[in-house]
């Protein structure tokens, strides 16, 4: 069968044979004959303190997990090489005599500490040659300590009276349900080799159901829409009871075929995409038309000053470090501007296209680490249970790029050799221009992890490798440090209030002086279901209960030897698990342990993926549907977990009436209404003050500036927590040349959802607007209110500045919308700055 | 842009971004082959390439593995060249694009061996080929099942749901959030004041604005239905400021606002 040939549905739906001329089903991701190799010998493995002393190969002692030659050899993989060579000779010849020589090999301590490798791949072989590869019943799993339950016995030990507990000899098969009597034998040893479904055992014998799973996906998407539909209807709490199930159903269907052993390479590619497309429409919906989240509107901001200006590096009052990040922006608008298709349209393609890349380069990853396509399948389910798939990352933000462009570049390096010097040269460095355009926080962290892999390859002994991605880190280090030196006054003001905050908030809670945050609730009082808290709770400690090498953990599937680097180090990050866990005490550092965890759930996929996807498919096939059907629950279960923990309550993920500062859920007609007028009758960049909400949108949409202590070094918030007009109210609006007071009178209604009603530090926690404190501007003599619609009132508060306030810039009376046209108002106002 | 210029222009674009993926997978290609031609560069991997020499792991996983670069080169492209577009201010210029992306394109196409002959040919031999399996000729029951027409009916029945999705959700987020609002604004002009109104769905004609200024003087401008802007002179001696304007709906004042 030529390697290209498709595997036909005729084909035994768990096993195949060899076939004539070795090729094996293209469909599967193979790792080489000495990677898995079992030798057919009797022998022995015997351990001491810290070597491994092969004396004969053995079956199912896998040499992967060495990781250090004895003392002078030069290099791991050539021990490794020799011994999978001895092996492979082994192998070829089942009845060879036993090699007398032995190979002490010494253990690597950094490869037990993070046990990345106490196993085989165990990729399903389909060897090239008839008579060597793994037994019909091979557990593709390792352990140091001999297993009783090892399946290569005599036959007569396999017998129903030996281990009556067993159901019969057939499930001692594997996966696969290969039986041995199926198997050619030749001299006590099998000649022929059924492909089992191991960790990469997706052997590929099941129809393809891609189009199936992406109708019940669709179905899910489109009760998801109905949801939405009755939500903005006036019925949250029905809509709410109808998301769930849609969710469900979206992240089920994926599941369930990436869960699979026969699921084929492909589909499990094509599932993984449609997963993560899948879930992204499922909040992308809730803002089909228009962008409304805080973060994304700020974004929108940036985009829309792009194009208004022409140029880059704007100014920007609510987060001005996003021009000078604004790799996000440029790529939409250069969609926009080569396609000619309305922002909306390019804002929801590009951030579709970094999920699809996303998923994409992480089904890669994973599968070139653990040579995997079931892990890989299974990583990518995984990943989309973290905390910031479903609602940050799905995002119009530049975190959601640049994730994507990191694990490219993870896959790209991974990758190097196959693409040769220069394309790979100019793949990484154009990727690291990329990343470092995109976004700061991200690049960094991707400059440390290359670090940090860096280390694990000189940690192994191996130059050559530790050489080239000291080179990759190094292009990133200029890159990304480069144009952070450039920005650091910026990035000093954005950051440096956020990470002192942060250790001043913890080391509160750590010495006592402060209680942790209030958890399963907002700042409002609205509080998580329980069920919610349940999920969240139980998420959260199976994610952290799989650090610990126990029960389904306890199995470290194999990498090949370089590999094997990249998979320590993300070995590492999922032990980091914990470190996002004490993060939530305080609200600045839960802010950034949810942030970490979109890194952290990149370990936490690979390494999960391979360990879980180990578990499965090592087991007896009897229980396997009932393992994964089982393992499938434990999915949903973890991913409604970390579907709240990233999203919050349920008026986050739910249209519907309007409620005090809570994101989407604050952007209503009439704060449609009053941003369509400021966009038109009021010069653009015009200095106004809102809550955090209407705000943000009047200076995204309506393109006026925002007064905040980031962007002006003034606050405008406080003017609104005074019953009365006094000397402070004209020092603060004074101060900041305020021109336009935005009142939304329902912010009297309650406490704001979203922490703060218009900036952080406003006032004490807890203090609430009333209707006295918002209906100040109406009698103030002085304050012109210039536009109602109800709830929405904006004011020209010009002439209350203080007597000795400079003359502002722009006139006090709004002129005509011609008078001033956007791009030279922003410019004006970037140019007063 | 009229409509015209929009599909011009997305033509264009797409023209663009097309030839530049063709040219750059093209010259991916040609760069996978030199470096297939000259073994493995690293002699460190020799030996494990080796020994996966006919193994799907090389051979099947690369083809994802250059759509990958392919997908991170166009994105990472299209990027740059912006920024290079923007940093001279013509990031509001669709031809600025059109002609960077263009030559980009243009260039990587030559790079890459697609002669508009050779392209020419290839069409000519494919479009045949492709039309094969869709002729009645060819549409027997085993055709059926392994033939473009099911799957294409079985791929179709996603994309209509999930089009459906979203145009219901389109709909509803459009019709709710832009759902019109009672609404009284005003800014000064050359010759007096613009006042703005807006209607609810609810507010059908009966609606009067009532302009008062400084001295007391008042008068009422009844606003045809439909109408939603109306100029008040108040730029002659007669109407001293500040203005005070209300929205009438019969006798009840629903929305009032002041000029100075």
């Amino acid at each position: 069968m030529p390697a290209e040939s498709r595997p036909t549905e005729t084909r035994p739906t768990r096993s195949r044979a060899p076939s004539a001329d070795g090729a094996a089903n293209d469909d599967t991701t193979r790792i080489s004959p000495a990677d898995n190799a079992v030798p057919t010998a009797g022998g022995g493995l015997r351990e001491r303190t810290d070597t491994i002393v092969l004396t004969k190969p053995v079956p199912g002692r896998a040499v992967g997990s060495v990781a250090r030659a004895r003392p002078g050899a030069p290099d791991n993989d050539r021990v490794n090489d020799r011994v999978n060579n001895r092996m492979k000779e082994s192998a070829r010849l089942p009845d060879a005599p036993a090699d007398p020589d032995t190979i002490v090999v010494t253990r690597d301590p950094v490869a037990d500490l993070l046990e990345p490798v106490t196993g085989p791949a165990a990729e399903p072989v389909g060897d090239t040659d008839a008579g060597r590869g793994p037994l019909p019943d091979q557990r593709p799993w390792r352990s140091w300590r001999p297993r009783s339950w090892w399946p290569w016995r005599p036959r007569s030990w396999r017998s129903r009276s030996w281990w009556p507990w067993r159901r019969a000899p057939a499930s001692w098969d594997g996966p696969a349900g290969g039986r041995p009597g199926g198997v050619p034998v030749a001299d006590g040893y099998p000649a022929a080799q059924p492909v089992i479904a191991g960790p990469a055992g997706h052997a590929p014998t099941g129809p393809d159901r891609s189009r199936a799973v992406a109708t019940v996906m669709a179905a899910g998407v489109l009760l998801v829409a109905v949801s939405y539909l009755l939500g903005r209807r006036g019925h949250p709490d029905v809509g709410t009871a109808l998301l769930w199930p849609g969710l469900i159903t979206v992240f089920v269907a994926g599941v369930t075929r990436l869960l699979r052993t026969d699921t084929s390479r492909r589909e499990r590619l094509r599932v993984s995409v449609l997963l993560g497309v899948g879930l992204y429409f499922c909040f992308e919906l809730t803002q089909i038309s228009a962008v409304r989240e805080f973060d994304e509107l700020l974004h929108l901001r940036t985009l829309l000053d792009l194009q208004a200006t022409g140029g880059v590096f704007t100014s920007h009052p609510g987060l001005p470090v996003s021009p000078r990040f604004p790799g996000l922006e440029l790529l939409t608008n250069a969609v926009v501007q080569l396609l000619g298709v309305p922002d909306q349209v390019a804002v929801t393609g590009v951030v579709l296209l970094a999920r699809v890349l996303l998923v994409y380069g992480l089904f890669l990853l994973i599968e070139r680490v653990s040579r995997s396509a079931y892990a890989a399948g299974a990583g990518v389910a995984i990943y989309a249970c973290s905390p910031q798939f479903f609602f940050f990352n799905a995002q119009f933000a530049y975190q959601t790029l640049a994730i994507a462009l990191t694990v490219l570049l993870l896959l790209v390096v991974v990758d190097r050799d196959r693409y040769g010097r220069a394309t790979a040269g100019v793949l990484i460095v154009m990727t690291w221009i990329a990343l470092s355009l995109t976004h700061h926080i991200t690049s960094w962290i991707t400059v440390g992890l290359f670090a940090g892999w860096t280390l694990c390859a000189f940690a192994r002994r191996d130059r050559a490798d530790g050489g080239a991605l000291a080179r990759v880190t190094l292009v990133g280090l200029v890159a990304a440090a480069g144009w952070a030196l450039v920005n650091v006054s910026m990035l000093g003001d954005y950051l440096g209030p956020i990470l002192s905050e942060s250790f001043h908030q913890a080391g509160n809670v750590a010495s006592g002086q402060a209680k942790s945050r209030k958890m399963f609730t907002d700042s409002a009082g609205t509080p998580t279901p329980a069920w919610q808290i349940v999920a969240l709770l139980g998420s959260t400690l199976l994610w952290s209960v799989s650090v610990i090498p126990i029960g389904p953990f306890r199995f470290r599937p194999d990498t090949d030897s370089r590999h094997a680097t990249l998979y320590r180090l993300l070995r590492l990050m999922h032990l980091a698990f914990p470190l996002t866990v004490i993060g939530t005490v305080a609200p600045r550092t839960a802010e950034l342990s949810t942030r970490l965890s979109t890194f952290v759930y990149l370990g936490i996929a690979a390494v999960l993926g391979l360990t879980v996807t180990s578990y499965l498919a090592t087991r007896r096939a009897t229980r396997q549907a009932f393992r994964v059907r089982l393992t499938a629950a434990f999915a949903v279960f973890v991913f409604i977990g970390g579907t709240v923990l990233g999203s919050g309550a349920d008026w986050s993920r739910m249209p519907g009436p309007y409620l005090v500062i809570a994101d989407g859920r604050s952007i209503d007609p009439y704060v449609v209404a009053a941003t369509n007028w400021a966009n038109t009758a009021l010069p653009a960049g015009s200095r106004i003050v809102g809550d955090r909400e209407t705000g943000v949108r009047l200076m995204s949409v309506g393109r006026q500036w925002l007064v905040t202590s980031l962007g002006s070094g003034a606050s405008g918030a406080p003017l609104y927590f005074g019953s009365t007009f006094g000397d402070y109210e004209r020092a603060v609006m004074t101060a900041g040349r305020i021109q336009y007071v935005i009142v939304d009178t329902r912010l009297a209604d309650g406490l704001p959802h979203e922490t703060f009603y218009a900036e952080n530090g406003e006032a004490p926690e807890g203090t609430r607007l009333t209707a006295a404190m918002l209906a100040k501007f109406d009698t103030q003599p002085g304050s012109v209110k210039v536009y109602d619609n109800g709830p929405v009132k904006i004011y020209d508060v010009t002439a209350l500045w203080s007597p000795a306030a400079p003359a502002t810039p722009a006139t006090a009376v709004p002129a005509a919308p011609a008078a001033a046209p956007p791009a030279t108002g922003s410019r004006s106002v970037g140019g007063a700055r | 842009m009229n409509a015209v210029t929009t599909v011009a222009q997305a033509v264009l674009g797409t023209a663009i971004i097309v030839l530049g993926v063709a040219g750059l997978h093209a010259v991916l290609a040609r760069s996978a082959e030199a470096g297939s031609g000259r073994g493995s560069p690293r002699g460190h991997d020799r030996a494990a390439d080796a020994s996966r020499a006919g193994s799907p792991a090389t051979s099947q996983v690369d083809p994802p593995a250059s759509i990958a670069a392919l997908l991170l080169l166009t994105v990472t492209g299209l990027m740059v060249g912006s920024l290079l577009v923007a940093v001279v201010g013509l990031a509001d210029n669709p031809l600025a694009y059109d002609l960077l992306f263009g030559a980009v394109a243009v260039a990587l196409a030559a790079a890459g061996g697609l002669r508009p002959a050779t392209v020419a040919a290839r069409i000519r031999t494919f479009l045949p080929r492709a039309a094969e399996p869709w002729k009645p000729a060819s549409w027997t029951s085993g055709g059926w099942r392994t033939g473009p027409r099911r799957a294409v009916l079985l791929t179709s029945v996603p994309v209509l749901i999930i089009a459906v999705a979203v145009g219901l959700s389109w709909w509803s987020d459009d019709t709710t959030m832009n759902a019109p609002v009672t609404a009284l604004g005003a800014t000064r002009t050359q010759s007096g004041l613009e006042v703005t109104v807006t209607r609810a769905d609810g507010d059908n004609g009966d609606l009067t604005l009532e302009v008062v200024n400084s001295a007391g003087r008042r008068w009422r401008l009844p606003l045809a239905a439909g109408k939603d802007r109306t100029d008040v002179a108040v730029g002659n001696a007669a109407v001293p400021a500040p203005t005070t304007i209300h929205l009438l709906a019969g006798e009840k004042i629903v929305q009032s606002i002041t000029i100075p």
